[in-house]
């Protein structure tokens, strides 16, 4: 791309709304042209200053108490697992005491009604402290899952952000095509540590089922390193399992695939782009 | 935490490096300071309060979990928030094309709300309301023409293919207008600027 085809685009880029090739070939000229970047900085400066052009509104009532309530939500501890109550013993049953029948049943006749009723709910109190007890051992098992699961989330998100935020990553946008025109791909990748992560804006939702599939290839051959989920906005990011070095791949492809994985893609594909 | 007050003397990177650390109060600050901005933007994106509220919060829980990847070498914290408001909104109305949503009415004005909070530091609230001011002036300022290329592109994230049908002006023209308006846009401004040192 020439200076003069980077000064017409200057503008659309600054205002966000260049997509395709044309961001693509813009993007790649910046990264070498001090003078063009010059340009687009300071078209991006005033284009961001339109955002205080809106016409003022006061901010709803509440905001900052939902805020400081979202936030809280999204701060909560990991409940800590349930102490199991202590059973309590029960002695054995009174025993009848050695003593005439009939004086017994004269001066104790009244519990041979009223005494299985306390029994028998002693019994069922008993037996509802056991299922109580095993449906919290589930409840246990299930919590214990959670956290697991969570450390490997917290785990994948600090790799992530160590690859966002390293000096020796380089970032490669990738040309999106019709079936997601608007959408903004990019992978990261760290030659050194040998890691990688895609990173996607405005991507589709897609239907139940279904994923993005991040492909790399060399020498024409393609592997699934890994798949991406994105958020009702259609963002998400995602690390890349590389089963060899990243330096021997050469292009990258995302395609839509059922989400129980395929060994080759089956559509043509959201985005692409050479490493 | 610290205290509101004792926050509210702080600059937005420092307020940031806090909300990294986990403050809330420091989030607090921030918002008191751009949510109107923030929400103002959002408003005049989407055309809807609820909506509007909603990217309002999100915006600032997005500020809250990227803490502690903000660089303010990068840029200031309003311009980061502001721009990831308008792509929310923009995102939003995209999706809302889809499906068609009920509207506010176009050019009803709000009455002003209570503040949310009193003695909070007005110092920002006052300068990006005077820096409106002057942006506003000068779009007004524009041929109708730019500025209206350069409002649906900012305002409604549509391409130059987009606004040329919309307008029903050849691509070329509308390339040209968008690329003159924004030199004009900044040339209004930088006098503007240039006037107000000299005075």
């Amino acid at each position: 791309m020439t200076h003069v085809e980077v000064k017409e685009l200057v503008a659309p880029y600054a205002l966000g709304i260049l997509e395709g090739e044309e961001l693509a070939a813009i993007e790649e000229h910046l990264c070498s042209c001090a003078f063009c970047n010059s340009l687009a900085e300071e078209a991006s400066v005033i284009a961001d200053k339109l955002a205080l052009s809106a016409p003022p509104v006061d901010p709803p009532v509440g905001g900052l108490t939902r805020l400081m309530r979202d936030i809280g939500e999204l701060n909560e501890p990991v409940p800590e697992p349930v102490q199991l109550a202590a059973r309590r013993k029960f002695g054995p049953s009174p025993k009848r005491r050695p003593i005439a029948r009939e004086r017994a049943l004269g001066r104790f006749g009244w519990l041979r009604w009223r005494l299985p009723v306390p029994v028998a709910l002693l019994v069922m109190f008993v037996l509802s402290l056991g299922s109580w007890n095993f449906f919290l051992m589930d409840h246990l098992r299930s919590e214990r899952s959670e956290v697991d699961e969570l450390s490997g989330r917290v785990a994948k998100q600090s790799e992530m952000l160590f690859l966002m935020t390293s000096e020796q990553t380089v970032s490669r946008p990738l040309v999106s095509t019709g079936f997601a025109p608007d959408a903004e791909v990019r992978l990261m990748l760290d030659p050194m540590g040998n890691k990688a992560m895609v990173m996607g804006r405005h991507l589709p939702q897609l239907t139940a089922g279904w994923i993005y599939q991040v492909w790399l290839s060399r020498n024409g051959s393609r592997s699934p390193v890994g798949q991406l989920a994105v958020d009702k906005l259609g963002n998400g990011e995602a690390p890349l399992v590389l089963p060899v070095p990243l330096k021997l791949y050469d292009a990258a492809l995302i395609t839509t695939e059922p989400e129980s994985g395929v060994p080759l893609p089956l559509s043509t594909g959201v985005a692409t782009g050479s490493l | 935490m610290a205290s509101l007050p004792e926050v509210g003397r702080k600059s937005d990177e420092e307020l940031m490096r806090n909300v990294a650390g986990g403050d809330g109060s420091a989030l607090a600050v921030l918002y008191q300071r751009y949510a109107g901005a923030v929400y103002s933007l959002a408003y005049r994106v989407v055309n809807n309060r609820e909506v509007a509220e909603e990217l309002l919060n999100e915006a600032f829980l997005r500020a809250w979990k990227q803490a502690p990847s903000f660089d303010a070498r990068r840029g200031k914290f309003s311009t980061w928030i502001l721009s990831v408001t308008r792509n929310l909104s923009i995102d939003e109305l995209r999706s809302q094309r889809s499906r068609p949503q009920k509207a506010d009415r176009v050019g009803e004005e709000d009455v002003p709300s209570d503040l949310v909070d009193p003695g909070v530091p007005v110092e920002e609230q006052v300068w990006l309301l005077e820096q409106g001011a002057i942006i506003r002036d000068a779009l007004r300022r524009l041929p109708e023409a730019q500025r209206e290329a350069l409002e649906l592109a900012y305002f409604q994230g549509l391409t130059q293919s987009e606004i040329a049908l919309r307008l029903g002006h050849p691509l070329g023209t509308t390339k040209t207008r968008m690329r003159l308006g924004l030199q004009k846009l900044r040339d209004f401004l930088l006098a503007d600027q240039a006037g107000r040192e000299i005075s």
